[in-house]
Formats: structure tokens, sequence, C-alpha cells
């Protein structure tokens, strides 16, 4: 480990603290089912790798739609993977942050398929032909909100 | 948002997907300061927003001294990730700074401006400076249907 205490300098500037609160599990999956944005993370052949994605919540799991030729195809493969939903009000710095980890797979389920065709919210934002659907299957959900004290 | 079926068939097309150059990616980075911090660890990826500035040619932004990030940040590469995305265009920007970070020396600390100082998010007591070099930058956009 490298030595941190060159950076360590006390804030000056930061004595109007904003506590961040855990969000419950349920508010956490609601706010997941409301939103279609977040951002994909995982470790890449040898590097980090984050995009953003258009995914639906069905039964428990998140969904999105990619290319077969894409970077996010590599996900039909079982990968650890982190996706982050958030809104953040820069001007108030409030906001919150939801993260589910889990793991990746290739849907091939017919009725899945299906459901997921049929789902309007389910429109990537990036082109090509992107019949490729993938499954994040959550292991743990968890998130925090910040607001301006009052 | 429910699209009806006419926008369906039209979002499905697709936009068109453009590389963005190295310069192409600088600007943009310049151009906000919210981004997602990605790094992994044993127990798999983490991804954190994170408020950031730029200074000396590298993503500036804080954390907490005592965080995992903290613990976790120095020891691999990690990604920074910039966008803007148009939901309902479907259209939008994205790149991604890889590389390995560091915390920011004595001497940088105090050339740093109060103003330029990169807010955290959320805030509280976070006193590491962290800095990620503009080494290896990637992007691309999607231009609407």
């Amino acid at each position: 480990m490298i030595s941190r205490s060159a950076a360590g300098r006390p804030d000056s500037d930061d004595r109007s603290e904003r506590h961040f609160l855990a969000l419950g599990h349920q508010q956490c999956l609601d706010l997941m089912d409301a939103h279609h944005l977040g951002r994909v993370a995982w470790q890449a052949a040898d590097l980090p790798q984050i995009l953003p994605v258009t995914y639906v919540m069905h039964q428990g799991s998140a969904y999105f739609r990619t290319a077969p030729d894409s970077i996010l195809a590599e996900l039909s493969r079982p990968t650890s993977v982190a996706l982050e939903v958030d809104e953040l009000d820069q001007q108030n710095r409030s906001g919150w942050s939801i993260v589910m980890h889990g793991r990746t797979s290739a849907v091939s389920e017919p009725e899945a398929l299906e459901d997921l065709w049929a789902s309007d919210s389910l429109v990537p934002w990036a082109s090509g032909n992107r019949t490729l659907f993938i499954r994040i299957r959550p292991d743990r959900v968890t998130g925090r909100i910040v607001q301006r004290p009052t | 948002m429910t699209l009806d079926n006419a926008a369906w068939s039209l979002l499905d097309r697709g936009g068109r997907l453009e590389t963005l150059d190295r310069e192409e990616c600088r600007r943009l980075l310049g151009s906000t300061n919210i981004g997602r911090l990605g790094y992994c660890t044993d127990s798999g990826p983490r991804i954190v927003p994170m408020y950031y500035t730029l200074v000396s040619e590298s993503v500036t932004f804080r954390t907490g001294i005592d965080t995992e990030a903290s613990h976790e940040l120095f020891d691999h590469t990690i990604a920074f990730e910039v966008d803007q995305v148009d939901e309902f265009l479907q259209a939008g920007w994205s790149m991604l700074v890889v590389g390995n970070a560091q915390p920011l020396d004595e001497a940088s600390l105090l050339l740093l401006d109060v103003g330029q100082s990169p807010q955290p998010w959320p805030e509280g007591r976070r006193s590491l400076v962290v800095q990620l070099p503009l080494m290896m930058m990637t992007g691309r956009r999607v231009h609407p249907a």
C-alpha cells in the first residue's frame, strides 16, 4: 500500500456535511423499477469497463439488449457486474444512487424473451442489431440517498 | 416513459455509432463534472458516482480516507466513466478513462485552488484527493436515428 498521509489534509470547506442514508431493499427495487438508464461495470479482459445501458426490471432481474458483436455482448458469459442507477442534483448536491451486484447470463428461455421483446422500456441507446438479451440476476442491491440538510 | 409502437420501431432501427478521438474525449470530459468511478475488488466490481474536476490533465476527485474505495483504488487499474445520455432520443455519448490512480501529492494539493477542488458526492468528511491521469481515453457517441 502507498502512503496516504500526504493527501490526508483535513477539509476546511467541508463543514456543512450532508448525510447519506441507506435506502431499504424495497425502496431500491422500486427506484430501479421506475428508471431505465443505468451504468454497468465489470472487469473486462484486463481492464475495468463501464458503459451506460437501458435496462428493464423483470421478475426481480435486470435486463438489457445489445448487439452480438458489441462490448456488452461479453456479458453473455457469466460475469460478475455492478449495475448503478442514480439521480443526482448537482445544484442541491443531493441525490440517490443504487447498485445492483449480480451475475450476468444470456437469456434463452422463449417465455422470457417474449416478455422482454414486448417491453416498451427496453430500448437500448446504442445502435446496431441488438438481438442479444442479457440478464443480471442480483445477489445484492444497496442504495443510498443524500439530502440537503434542513 | 412508455413509447408507442411507431416510436419503438423508429428507435429500434438504432442511431449511428461514432468512435470519439482523444481530443473530443478530452473536450467532453471538461464539459461536465459528474462521473462514475469503477474498480474491481475480490468480491466483484464497484461503481460509485463522483464529482470531479480536471487538474493537470487528470480526473481529480475526493473520497473518504477510510472508505472501501480508499483501500482498493491504488492497487488496481481503475475506470472513470462520463456520459450524457438522452433517454428520449436514445442518443448521447459515453467515455472512459482507464489507468492507475494516485493520491494527489502535497505540492499539487497546495496548487489546487479552492474553486477547483472537486466536491465529493455524497458530502461528508472526505479528505483523500485522488488523481487519474488521462492516459487511456476511449469514447463513443450515438447519433439519433
